[in-house]
C-alpha cells in the first residue's frame, strides 16, 4: 500500500489537472474526493460518504443562509440598486480629481455589501461604470483597472457569501466573520480612492475633471437610497446585537429588499423572477461547490495531509509571519485563476489547521485570506477579474487593463503587510459582538 | 430532430424543477420571517420552523441543479483550455463531460440506497419528526435531471462545432 500522504498528493495534483480542464470546481473536487477516499479507505465507504456529504451540505440549516442572503441580493439589484448607487456616487464624488473612478469604488463597496462574487461585482460595475467613463473621457487604463479591483470587494464587504461559507467550514461566527469584514472594507475602499487620487495627481490628463452637482442633487441622490441603508442597518444590527441568526436576517432582509420596491413601484414580476431564479442557481452553485469541498476535505483528512502539513509547518525554522507569507503566497498564485469561493474552500481543509497550529486567530486569517484572493484576481498576468472585465470592454486590450490594475495590486500589498502587523483592523470591531 | 426534442424536453424539466426550488425559497423566506415575528411579537415561535427550514434548504439547492448546469451556473476554470486548438478543446469537454455524468450516475445509485436506509431505519426530524427520506428521494430525481441536463449540454457542444 503506498503512503496515504501520497496519495493525498497525487489527488491535489489529479484536481488541478481537471480544474484546469474546465470540469466545474464542484465536480472536480466530489469526484477526486470520492477516487481518494475509496482508495485509502474503501469503495463502499466512499460511496456512502460522498452522498451523506450532499445530504448534509444541502439539507444544512446552517448554509439556508446563502440562498436567503443571495435572494436579498438579487431583488436589490433587479430594483436596480447598483444605478443608483453608482449615482449617488458621482453626484457626491464626481467633481474631485478622479472622481468618476471614486465613484466607482464607492459604489462597488456598496454593492459588495450586497454581493459575495468578485467575478460579479467586477461584472456588474463594469456595466454600469465603464460607458460612463468611456463618455466622459477617461483614459482605459484607469476605467478598467478601477472597475476590476473595485469588484474584488465583493467579498470582503459584508454579506460576504464567502464568510458565510468559511463561518460554516470552520465553525466560526458568521456574524463575527461579518462584523470582521466592515472595517477593513471600509480601509481598503479609501485607500483604492487615494490610489486614484495619487495617480490623476500625477497625470491629470488621464481623467478629466466635472463640475460640481450642487447639495441640492447631492441630498436628492441619497433620499433614493435610504431605504435600502435603513434595511442594511436592520439585517446586520439585528444579527450583530444577536436578535437574529444568520439564517433569519437573510430572511427578514430578503423580505424587506421584496417589500421596499413593492411600495415605490421599481421592481416588475418579470424582475422579481429574474432575481428568484438568479438566486436558486448561485445557491446550487454555492451548495455544490460547498458539498463538492467537503468531500474532497474527507479524502484529504484520511490521507493525513493537513495533518503532517501543519506538523511540518510548524515546525519549520521560520518565524510565525514567514509561515504566514508562505500560506498567502499558495491563496495568491490560486486568485489567479480561480473565482475566490472555490479557491477559498479547497485550502481551507489545507491551511486552516496550519494557521490554527501556529495561534493566528481564526477570524482574522478569514480575513486575510480574502484579502489576499483579492490580490489574486487582479495580479498580472492571470488575475482572472481582469478576464471579466475584458469579457465586458471587449474593445479595450487585456494588456491595458492590467496596467490599469497595477496601482490597485500595489496598495494591496501595502494594506497586507498593514493588515498582518496591524490584526485589530479585523478584530477590533468583532470583540463587540454579543454571540 | 431528436437531439433538439431531447434539448427542449430537458430545458423544459430544467425549468419546472427550478421553479419548485424557487418556490421553496419564497417558502423559506416567508417562514422564516413569520417565526422571528410570532417571536418577537407574540411570543409564541413557529414549532418546526428549523426541521422546515432545513428541508426547503435541500429543495433549493436540489431542484435547482438541472436548470443550473443547463445555464452554465457552475463555476469552472476556463483560462487554459482557451489556449488550445478547437479540437483539442472538444476532446476535453467531452470527456469532462462524461466524467460528470458518471459522478452523478454514482450519486443516482447512492441517493436511493441512502433513502431506503433512512426509511427503514425511521430518521425523522428533530421537532416535526418528519420523515428524511422522502428528500432524498428527491434528490436522487434532481441527479437523474442534473444527468440529463450534462448530457444536454454535451449535445449542445458537439451540434455546434458542425455547424
Amino acid at each position: 500500500m503506498i503512503d496515504p500522504i501520497h496519495v493525498g498528493i497525487i489527488g491535489v495534483v489529479l484536481l488541478v489537472a481537471l480544474l484546469f480542464s474546465k470540469f466545474p470546481v464542484a465536480f472536480c473536487m466530489a469526484l477526486v474526493g470520492l477516487l481518494g477516499f475509496g482508495y485509502l479507505v474503501s469503495p463502499a465507504a466512499a460511496l456512502n460518504i460522498i452522498i451523506k456529504d450532499f445530504y448534509t451540505v444541502f439539507s444544512s440549516y446552517g448554509l439556508t443562509v446563502v440562498p436567503l442572503f443571495v435572494f436579498m441580493g438579487q431583488i436589490l439589484f433587479h430594483t436596480g440598486i447598483s444605478r443608483k448607487l453608482y449615482d449617488a456616487a458621482f453626484v457626491w464624488f464626481g467633481h474631485y480629481k478622479g472622481g468618476l473612478a471614486m465613484a466607482t469604488v464607492g459604489a462597488c463597496a456598496c454593492f459588495s455589501a450586497i454581493s459575495g462574487s468578485t467575478n460579479a461585482t467586477a461584472a456588474t460595475m463594469a456595466s454600469v461604470a465603464l460607458p460612463e467613463m468611456k463618455r466622459l473621457k477617461y483614459r482605459d487604463d484607469l476605467a478598467t483597472g478601477t472597475v476590476a479591483a473595485g469588484g474584488s470587494l465583493g467579498i470582503l464587504i459584508p454579506p460576504s457569501v464567502i464568510f458565510i461559507v468559511y463561518g460554516i467550514m470552520t465553525e466560526q461566527s458568521i456574524g463575527k466573520l461579518f462584523m470582521a469584514g466592515i472595517l477593513p472594507g471600509i480601509l481598503l475602499s479609501m485607500l483604492f480612492i487615494l490610489t486614484i487620487y495619487t495617480w490623476v495627481s500625477l497625470k491629470p490628463d488621464i481623467a478629466p475633471r466635472v463640475e460640481n452637482q450642487g447639495l441640492k442633487k447631492k441630498i436628492k441622490a441619497l433620499a433614493g437610497l435610504i431605504e435600502v441603508l435603513l434595511l442594511f442597518i436592520l439585517v446586520m444590527g439585528g444579527l450583530f446585537i444577536g436578535i437574529f441568526t444568520p439564517t433569519e436576517a437573510g430572511a427578514i432582509g430578503a423580505l424587506g429588499g421584496l417589500l421596499i420596491p413593492l411600495v415605490t413601484g421599481q421592481l416588475s414580476w418579470g424582475g422579481f423572477v429574474d432575481a428568484l431564479y438568479s438566486s436558486t442557481r448561485t445557491t446550487c452553485m454555492i451548495l455544490m461547490i460547498v458539498a463538492g469541498a467537503t468531500v474532497f476535505g474527507h479524502f484529504l483528512a484520511v490521507s493525513t495531509i493537513p495533518n503532517t502539513l501543519s506538523g511540518w509547518v510548524v515546525g519549520l525554522p521560520l518565524p510565525h509571519w514567514g509561515i504566514m507569507l508562505v500560506i498567502m503566497f499558495f491563496f495568491l498564485i490560486g486568485g489567479f485563476f480561480m473565482d475566490a469561493l472555490g479557491m477559498i474552500l479547497l485550502t481551507i481543509p489545507i491551511f486552516y489547521p496550519v494557521a490554527i497550529a501556529i495561534g493566528y486567530d481564526p477570524i482574522w486569517f478569514g480575513v486575510v485570506i480574502v484579502l489576499v484572493t483579492e490580490l489574486g484576481v487582479i495580479t498580472p498576468p492571470v488575475g482572472i477579474n481582469v478576464y471579466v472585465v475584458n469579457g465586458i470592454a471587449r474593445d479595450v486590450p487585456l494588456e491595458v487593463i492590467f496596467k490599469g490594475t497595477f496601482p490597485f495590486v500595489l496598495t494591496l500589498v501595502t494594506y497586507l503587510v498593514i493588515m498582518v502587523i496591524f490584526p485589530q483592523i479585523a478584530l477590533f470591531l468583532p470583540s463587540f459582538v454579543a454571540h | 430532430m431528436k437531439v433538439s426534442f431531447f434539448a427542449k424536453a430537458t430545458t423544459g424539466l430544467g425549468n419546472v424543477f427550478n421553479m419548485i426550488a424557487s418556490a421553496a425559497l419564497v417558502a423559506m423566506m416567508l417562514l422564516t420571517c413569520a417565526d422571528v415575528f410570532m417571536r418577537y411579537v407574540f411570543s409564541k415561535p413557529i414549532l418546526g420552523t428549523y426541521d422546515l427550514v432545513s428541508l426547503m434548504g435541500a429543495v433549493v439547492a436540489s431542484f435547482a441543479m438541472p436548470y443550473t448546469m443547463l445555464k452554465k451556473g457552475h463555476v469552472a476554470v476556463e483560462i487554459l483550455i482557451q489556449c488550445l486548438s478547437k479540437r483539442k478543446q472538444l476532446i476535453i469537454e467531452t470527456l469532462t463531460h462524461l466524467l460528470g455524468l458518471a459522478l452523478f450516475v454514482v450519486l443516482i445509485w447512492q441517493a436511493i440506497l441512502l433513502a431506503r436506509d433512512m426509511k427503514a431505519a425511521g430518521e425523522v426530524t428533530p421537532t416535526l419528526f418528519l420523515p428524511f427520506y422522502p428528500i432524498v428521494y428527491c434528490m436522487a430525481i434532481c441527479f437523474f435531471g442534473l444527468c440529463l441536463a450534462i448530457l444536454a449540454n454535451l449535445l449542445e457542444i458537439w451540434t455546434k462545432r458542425e455547424k
